[in-house]
């Protein structure tokens, strides 16, 4: 990973209140990880601080485990940097 | 009949019949802490006026009519009510509620429960409007427990919850298979009670908050009408 890609997964894990490092990308974020609305809404604010961009509620919703969650920091990591 | 035509009648006539009743309704207050000889006051000052926090008016659906008929009642509520935000969800009580506050010119948030990406655009308009919001905490069941997203999103914006119950004396019910929904009658008089704030952050995580909600409202239930 990135440096900055690592920022955001620290920050995700934080918000998480899980080291997502820890879990490998089959986890599912809601089922095992127990992210309920709340927890995405929160994850969301908290992105779009670090990236000072607005992300759209759909690409929240669309993530399902670890490994999709990841595949979005990369995205968003190369949106703020590109 | 659809949820939309009984929306579309029920609530014209249930605003009609709340502006019909409201002058004749009376009400009291009853605040937990330093409300001196006008609690209205005191409510404005701590719970309208404070805008360094997020405050959310938390009550059991079965109080949720009598809270909403001093919007008609001439009072002080009744310009209190303007700077409040109402939570309405999409059940048929939800949008009933929702279009009675629409016909009064209340705020009303909307939170959509069977579309993920809606409610997270729900949750983000909430969290932006920075006002006072008034819900009910056993909104879609199981009633008479504190739903734990309500919990969850008061500690996620750091809020002040205020434990609060309206209730009046022979209400009318309307008829509901799982829970009382109270009415009140003209010319009778709805008692508002708020327990201590629950601070947020002073709770240790979601779930502590729901409990001690639950314990005031509980509590609540028990004053006099």
């Amino acid at each position: 990973m990135t440096d900055s890609v690592e920022h955001l997964a620290a920050v995700v894990s934080r918000e998480l209140n899980v080291e997502l490092s820890a879990f490998s990308s089959d986890v599912l974020l809601r089922e095992d990880l127990g992210m309920d609305s709340i927890i995405a809404l929160n994850l969301m604010f908290a992105l779009e601080r670090e990236l000072a961009i607005r992300i759209r509620e759909e690409d929240i919703v669309r993530i399902r485990t670890v490994g999709d969650l990841n595949n979005l920091l990369f995205a968003l990591s190369r949106q703020s940097t590109g | 009949l659809s949820v939309l035509n009984v929306t579309s009648a029920v609530a014209p006539a249930l605003w009609r019949y709340l502006r019909l009743i409201g002058p004749t309704v009376r009400s009291s207050l009853e605040m937990p802490v330093g409300s001196g000889s006008d609690p209205w006051r005191c409510f404005r000052d701590l719970v309208i006026e404070d805008r360094r926090k997020p405050h959310f008016l938390a009550l059991w659906t079965t109080d949720h009519l009598n809270l909403l008929t001093l919007a008609f009642v001439r009072g002080q509520f009744a310009g209190i009510a303007r700077h409040l935000a109402f939570l309405v969800d999409d059940s048929l009580g939800g949008r009933v509620v929702a279009g009675v506050l629409q016909k009064q010119s209340l705020h009303s948030v909307f939170i959509r429960h069977a579309d993920p990406a809606g409610r997270l655009r729900d949750l983000r308009a909430l969290v932006e409007l920075n006002a006072p919001l008034v819900l009910v905490v056993d909104g879609h069941g199981p009633y008479y427990q504190v739903g734990t997203g309500i919990a969850s999103l008061a500690k996620a914006v750091r809020g002040v919850v205020w434990p609060c119950a309206a209730r009046t004396y022979a209400p009318l019910l309307i008829p509901n298979s799982k829970v009382r929904v109270e009415l009140p009658r003209p010319f009778s008089t709805i008692a508002v009670a708020l327990a201590p704030p629950i601070v947020a952050e002073t709770v240790g995580n979601a779930s502590e908050l729901a409990d001690s909600l639950r314990m005031h409202l509980d509590h609540l239930r028990r004053i006099r009408r």
